[in-house]
C-alpha cells in the first residue's frame, strides 16, 4: 500500500468549466507539500482531484500502483484522508462521533460501539488536536476553531498514509495554527505524505518541505520553499513583495 | 443510552400501547374471553382477532413505515423537515390509489391499488432525485414537494368532482383523509412484503447515512458509497410510503415528528435513528387511532385528520426552530 500520489497531465473542473490544465505532480511518502496560489488558482480543485472526489477530464491520477478512479471508495479512503474547505457536519452529533467517521472505511460505527484499538486511535487524534475538552459536546455548540480541530482530528484518526487538507488553518487562532503545523510536520517525518492548501506564505515557507504555486490552473513553481516562493513568483503571481520587517506588501 | 436499550424500551412501550388499544372499550374482559369455548368466546375472538387486531396492526405498520421513511429521507437530505408527506410522495402515491379506485382497476387485480400507489411513490422519489434533491437548497426542494402535493391534490379533487356516485366519492375521501378503520388481514398481507423490503433496504443504508452527515463529498471522502446509499433510501422509503398509503391513505406529519422526538435518545446519530423512529411513530399512530375510536362523535374522526391536527403544529414548531434551512 504505497502512499505515492501521481497526477499525470490532468485537467479537471466542476461542470463545463475547466479549472486545472495539464497538471503534473508526484508526491512521495514523507513529503510535506504546501499548495499555494491566489484565489481561484485551482488549489481546492487540485485537492479534490487528488482525493478522487472530482474525476479527471483528461490525464490520470494514480495512488501507489492503482488508478484512483478504479479503486473502490472504501479502499480509496483507507489510503488517503481528505479535508474539504467547508467543514460541514449536519445534526447535533458529538465531536467524538464526527472523529469516528474518520475511521468509516475501517469500521462505520459511533464511538461507543468501536473496538478498543479504534477508540484509542480516535482519542489520540483528539488529544493531538487539543480537542479533548470539547470532544463530547454536540458539534453545533462548538466555535469555528473548535469545529476545525474536531475535523482535523477526524483526518488524523483515519491514520491514512496520504493526507490532503484544504486550508487546515482556517478559523484557528495563531497558537493553534502553529501547533497544527508542527503536528503535520511530525506526521510527515513519520512517513505520511501531506499536501495542504495554504494562503499563509510565511507559514508555508517555514514548515513545508516543498511548495507548489498554482496560478490560473497551472503549476508555475514547484520546489523547496525559498526557491518556489522567490521574489519573481511573489511579484508575478501574488503581486506582493517582501517588506524589510518580514511581512508582505503590495508590489 | 445505547441504541439497543433505546430500541428495547421503545418496543416495550409499543407493545403496551398495542395491548391497551386491543382492550379498549370493554377493558381486559374481551381478552380474557378469547380462550373460552362457546358463542361468547367466539364473539370475542371475532371482535378482537378479526376486527380490532388487524386495525391496530395496520395503524402500527403505517406509523412505523412512515417514521422509518421520514428518518431515512432526513438523513439522506440532511434536513429535519424531509418526510414523505412534505416531499409530495404521499400525495402522488394517494393519487395512484385514487386512480385505481376511480377507474375500477381494482376489479382487474387485487394488486392494482397497492401496485399503483407504490409505483407512484417510486416515480415521485426518483423525480425528486432527478431534480437534484441533494444539491438544490432545502427550501427549493420543499417547494417542489409542495408543488407536487398540490398537483396530486388537485387531480384527486378533479376525480372527486367527477365521481359518478356517492359511493365512489366516499371511497375517494377515505384515501384523502387517511384511516385504518375496517382494515382486514388481507390488507395487511398486501403491504407486509413491501414494508419488509423497504425496512431491509433502509437499514442497509444506516452506516452510509451516518457518513452523510459530513455532506455528500465528505461521505465519499471517508469511504461511503454515496450513490448506493441514495438508491437504498429512495427505493426503500418509496416502498414504505407507497404500501402505507395503499393501507391507510394519506397520514401526514408522523414522518417528521417521530425522528425529531427520538433523535436526542440516539445522540442525533442518523443511522441509529431509524429503528427508534419507526417504533415511536408506530406507537403514536396506535394511540392516536385508539383516541379516535374512543371519541364520542357520531361519525368517527379519521386517523389522518387526527394525525394532522397534532402533527401540523409540531411541524411549524420544528420548522421555526430549524437552523441552516437556507443552505
Amino acid at each position: 500500500m504505497s502512499a505515492r500520489l501521481e497526477i499525470i497531465s490532468a485537467s479537471a473542473g466542476p461542470g463545463q468549466h475547466a479549472v486545472l490544465h495539464g497538471v503534473n505532480l508526484t508526491v512521495a511518502p514523507g513529503e510535506f507539500v504546501c499548495l499555494t496560489g491566489p484565489n481561484g488558482a485551482g488549489k481546492s480543485t487540485l485537492l479534490r482531484l487528488a482525493a478522487g472526489i472530482l474525476p479527471a477530464r483528461e490525464g490520470e491520477v494514480r495512488l501507489g500502483d492503482d488508478a484512483i478512479g478504479g479503486l473502490p471508495v472504501r479502499e480509496r479512503a483507507r489510503r488517503m484522508a481528505w479535508l474539504a474547505q467547508e467543514r460541514s457536519a449536519a445534526w447535533a452529533m458529538r465531536g467524538v462521533d464526527i472523529v469516528a467517521l474518520g475511521r468509516f472505511a475501517h469500521e462505520g460505527r459511533p464511538y461507543e460501539r468501536l473496538p478498543d484499538t479504534a477508540r484509542a486511535a480516535i482519542n489520540e487524534a483528539i488529544g493531538r488536536c487539543g480537542a479533548t475538552g470539547f470532544a463530547h459536546r454536540p458539534v453545533d455548540t462548538l466555535s469555528g476553531g473548535e469545529k476545525a480541530r474536531i475535523h482535523l482530528a477526524r483526518i488524523l484518526a483515519a491514520r491514512a498514509p496520504l493526507l490532503l487538507l484544504d486550508e487546515p488553518l482556517n478559523a484557528l487562532d495563531p497558537r493553534h495554527q502553529l501547533d497544527v503545523m508542527a503536528l503535520l510536520r511530525a506526521e510527515a517525518e513519520a512517513g505520511t505524505a501531506l499536501v495542504i492548501a495554504l494562503h499563509d506564505l510565511a507559514m508555508a515557507r517555514r514548515h513545508a518541505s516543498r511548495v507548489i504555486v498554482l496560478d490560473a490552473g497551472r503549476i508555475v513553481a514547484d520546489g523547496p520553499p525559498a526557491e518556489a516562493l522567490g521574489p519573481s513568483i511573489l511579484a508575478d503571481v501574488f503581486a506582493v513583495q517582501e517588506a524589510p520587517d518580514g511581512g508582505f506588501v503590495p508590489v | 443510552m445505547m441504541p439497543l436499550r433505546v430500541n428495547l424500551a421503545l418496543a416495550g412501550v409499543a407493545l403496551l400501547a398495542l395491548l391497551a388499544a386491543l382492550a379498549l372499550h370493554n377493558g381486559w374482559a374481551d381478552l380474557w374471553k378469547l380462550g373460552q369455548p362457546g358463542p361468547e368466546g367466539e364473539l370475542a375472538r371475532i371482535l378482537v382477532l378479526e376486527i380490532r387486531l388487524p386495525r391496530i396492526l395496520a395503524a402500527f405498520g403505517v406509523g412505523a413505515a412512515l417514521g422509518l421513511a421520514g428518518a431515512a429521507l432526513q438523513g439522506l437530505l440532511r434536513n429535519p423537515l424531509a418526510d414523505p408527506g412534505v416531499l409530495g410522495v404521499s400525495g402522488t402515491s394517494a393519487l395512484g390509489a385514487v386512480i385505481a379506485v376511480y377507474f375500477n382497476l381494482v376489479t382487474l387485480s387485487v394488486w392494482a391499488m397497492p401496485g399503483l400507489s407504490i409505483a407512484m411513490a417510486l416515480g415521485t422519489t426518483a423525480l425528486l432525485y432527478a431534480l437534484g434533491a441533494s444539491s438544490v437548497s432545502t427550501v427549493r426542494l420543499i417547494l417542489v414537494g409542495v408543488g407536487l402535493s398540490s398537483l396530486a391534490g388537485s387531480l384527486m379533487a378533479l376525480l372527486m368532482n367527477l365521481a359518478p356516485n356517492p359511493f365512489t366519492l366516499s371511497d375517494l375521501v377515505n384515501w384523502l383523509l387517511g384511516s385504518v378503520a375496517n382494515r382486514s388481514w388481507a390488507d395487511l398481507g398486501f403491504a407486509l412484503p413491501f414494508w419488509a423490503l423497504g425496512l431491509v433496504l433502509v437499514l442497509m443504508a444506516a452506516p452510509g447515512l451516518r457518513a452523510l452527515s459530513l455532506g455528500e463529498d465528505g461521505a465519499s471522502g471517508v469511504g461511503a458509497h454515496v450513490g448506493r446509499v441514495r438508491l437504498l433510501v429512495i427505493t426503500g422509503s418509496a416502498l414504505l410510503t407507497g404500501a402505507s398509503v395503499a393501507v391507510a391513505g394519506i397520514i401526514g406529519f408522523v414522518g417528521i415528528v417521530a425522528p425529531h422526538v427520538v433523535r436526542p435518545l440516539v445522540r442525533h446519530d442518523p443511522g441509529d435513528l431509524l429503528l427508534p423512529s419507526a417504533l415511536f411513530a408506530g406507537t403514536v399512530l396506535v394511540l392516536a387511532d385508539a383516541a379516535v375510536r374512543a371519541m364520542p362523535f357520531a361519525m368517527e374522526m379519521k386517523l389522518g385528520v387526527a394525525a394532522a391536527l397534532i402533527g401540523a403544529p409540531a411541524f411549524v414548531w420544528i420548522a421555526a426552530r430549524a437552523r441552516g434551512m437556507g443552505q
